[in-house]
């Protein structure tokens, strides 16, 4: 292997600058076309949620007999005041699809990020120390596994009385343990790696072990898990607030609405499909660009796809030369 | 326990002056199956009444069967596992019993090189970063940008392109980890490298490169080798003396033509005969298998008996009743064995 060869790999080119890396990052997004769109419709949906009291034509909690389940404007009977209709109070589904967008955004990231990283350190430090902790964190989660979910939450929003923050916690409580139980095996496994006892050999103490050596190798897997657990969460706060102890009217989350929309699902298709719509975009959007993103971090995974894309050039200018 | 008496260096390369490390009736337990549900776990014996000395800038080669607990006296000395028995003394000091602290404290004189250059370098560093850790962990640097020169200069020492800094491992050859993992090993400018049979993941084109390459370092920085491996032949280019490990005890002990010229252990001949030939007209003589390893259970029962006298031609009643001690046998070779 010549010094040449080494130094034409592109992927490694220093970037110092925070902005030129993120040009890079559209860069290397851009040519993953699926990551891409899922990535713009992410975008979207955030300024959506942001800007939502700008862009909604009408307030979402405003009610309207007269104008009760209207079709959207393109349909026969539908008119420009109502673009995607009304549901049965007479609520516009366009203004309530981008307040919605606030609620089920803001439930699912802060459930993720509060039961993904008080799961993630409990799996790290039951994995790495062993022994006795880990038989006590184990047997912990064992327990909240065992406890029914549903009955769980539904005590404990009995108990603190429903709101989103409420919801937010209980969720949290009672979806840490999966992430435990990953975390925990794959540190497991990881501890006998010779890296890591090179680390230790090296003098590195634990904390430095988890943090350098342990955490960002966990990068991939639980990428893919917190967003198995995104859409969840988007399920189980549109089941929550179906059953009045979630998101309380007269605010608005795509889960409410579907809920609500679900009894004049045969009279009127467009209370329940704009907001199932935007739920299985945003699954899938996110998934789309969670994808690619556990490619792009993983160093050996990323100069492999390089070496695709260059065959694939390769081969596209030997057709065109015949 | 029986100890060494005396020195055991004599007539290696710095013979007369302190040796580096000395160890003495070494002995390491491994945790077995439990005898009662919750009773503790039981002792198997897997080091015993080991005993040597090395001298600064000498090369001890560690050779043995799968098994033979060469490379858990390697991590002994290294002090990652606990000691049961024996002392084992560093640069004038005593390290057989020290707290967390100085255990860490120690990696800056004994460092490792390990045996699979693929799975002992972080994927997810570059070259740059696994080279300063040790630097970063000690408070030597505070970041490894602030270690670039230094780390440059390591890679130069191991003749790697200092392009490659900013790589990560996963792109580089066998020998070429195995060569940043010596780097990694080097930046501390350690006393002592435990070397885990470093070339035996390698392709056999390159093993000679990177041996070569410890001896050259050696040369240079007069780092000690406490050098593991199962191969007779890597082992003797660059041993001074070869210690002989058969199921956790030491059986001979000897400069390194001695034991290859007149092996004086049975199993060091048998092990001998194993070694592939490549001139076919200086045959060894047909190799002979060595006895079967036996299972944990019967390690833990053997007790008395010498630990090869079931596959032994030279065995008698004293072998299986009574087990052979180190003594010294010429200038510079030790034997644990009755008959020889």
């Amino acid at each position: 292997m010549t010094a040449t060869h080494l130094a034409t790999i592109p992927a490694q080119r220093p970037r110092p600058a925070v902005f030129r890396a993120a040009g890079g990052f559209l860069a290397e997004l851009s040519k993953d076309k699926a990551a891409f769109a899922g990535f713009l419709f992410l975008v979207l949906v955030v300024l959506a949620a942001v800007f939502a009291p700008l862009l909604a034509p009408h307030d979402p909690a405003a009610q309207s007999v007269l104008a009760r389940l209207k079709p959207p404007a393109w349909t026969a009977r539908g008119s420009a005041e109502h673009l995607l209709g009304t549901d049965m109070l007479g609520r516009d589904v366009l203004s309530r699809l981008l307040y919605g967008a606030r609620a089920s955004l803001l439930v699912g990231t802060s459930v993720v990020l509060l039961a993904g990283s008080f799961g993630v350190l409990l799996g790290l430090v039951s994995g790495y120390r062993g022994g006795r902790t880990d038989t006590v964190i184990m047997r912990v989660v064992d327990v909240f596994v065992a406890f029914p979910g549903l009955l769980l939450t539904l005590l404990l929003v009995a108990m603190i009385g429903p709101s989103t923050p409420t919801m937010i916690v209980v969720l949290a409580f009672s979806n840490w343990m999966i992430y435990t139980r990953l975390v925990r095996g794959i540190v497991m496994s990881m501890r006998t790696t010779p890296f890591i006892e090179a680390a230790e050999v090296l003098g590195c103490g634990p904390r430095r072990i988890l943090q350098v050596h342990v955490l960002p190798n966990l990068v991939p897997p639980l990428l893919t898990l917190a967003i198995l657990e995104f859409t969840n969460i988007l399920l189980a706060e549109a089941a929550l607030s179906f059953l009045g102890l979630g998101v309380q009217p007269p605010g608005t989350s795509w889960g409410l609405d579907i809920a609500n929309g679900k009894n004049y699902m045969l009279l009127a298709w467009w209370p329940i499909t704009f907001p199932g719509l935007a739920i299985a975009l945003t699954v899938l959007s996110i998934n789309l660009f969670a994808n690619w993103l556990r490619v792009t971090t993983d160093p050996a995974e990323r100069e492999k796809r390089h070496a695709r894309g260059r065959l694939r050039l390769l081969r596209r200018k030997a057709a065109a030369n015949g | 326990m029986t100890h060494f008496p005396g020195p055991l260096s004599a007539g290696t390369p710095a013979s007369g002056a302190a040796p580096l490390l000395s160890v003495r009736g070494l002995a390491v337990d491994f945790d077995g199956p439990r005898k009662k549900i919750w009773g503790p776990p039981s002792k198997i014996r897997v080091l015993e009444d080991i005993s040597f000395d090395l001298a600064r800038g000498e090369t001890l080669g560690l050779v043995g069967e799968s098994g033979s607990g060469k490379s858990t006296l390697g991590r002994a000395v290294l002090r990652r596992l606990p000691i049961a028995d024996g002392r084992i003394v560093f640069d004038g000091k005593d390290i057989t019993h020290l707290p967390l602290a100085g255990r860490r404290a120690l990696s800056r004189d004994i460092q490792m090189v390990f045996q699979d250059p693929y799975t002992s370098l972080n994927p997810r560093m570059k070259v740059l970063d696994l080279i300063a850790e040790p630097l970063i962990v000690h408070g030597i640097v505070e970041s490894a940008e602030e270690a670039r020169d230094r780390v440059a200069e390591l890679l130069r020492l191991v003749n790697l392109p200092v392009e490659n800094i900013d790589r990560f491992p996963h792109g580089f050859s066998g020998g070429q980890r195995q060569r940043i993992g010596i780097a990694r090993a080097l930046a501390l400018r350690p006393k002592l490298i435990i070397a885990d049979e470093p070339v035996s993941a390698l392709d056999v084109s390159v093993r000679a490169q990177v041996v070569n390459l410890m001896q050259d370092l050696q040369a240079e920085l007069g780092i000690s080798y406490l050098f593991v491996a199962h191969d007779l032949s890597i082992v003797r280019h660059i041993s001074d003396r070869i210690a002989i490990l058969h199921r956790g005890r030491m059986v001979e002990m000897a400069g390194c033509d001695a034991i290859y010229d007149r092996p004086a252990h049975p199993y060091t001949a048998t092990l001998l005969k194993a070694v592939p030939e490549p001139d076919p007209r200086h045959r060894r003589g047909t190799p002979t298998a060595p006895p079967p390893a036996p299972r944990i259970g019967e390690l833990v029962m053997e007790g008395g008996a010498c630990r090869y006298s079931k596959g032994c031609a030279k065995a008698t009643e004293r072998c299986r009743a009574e087990a052979p001690v180190m003594s010294r046998r010429g200038r510079d070779r030790w034997v644990a064995c009755w008959e020889a």
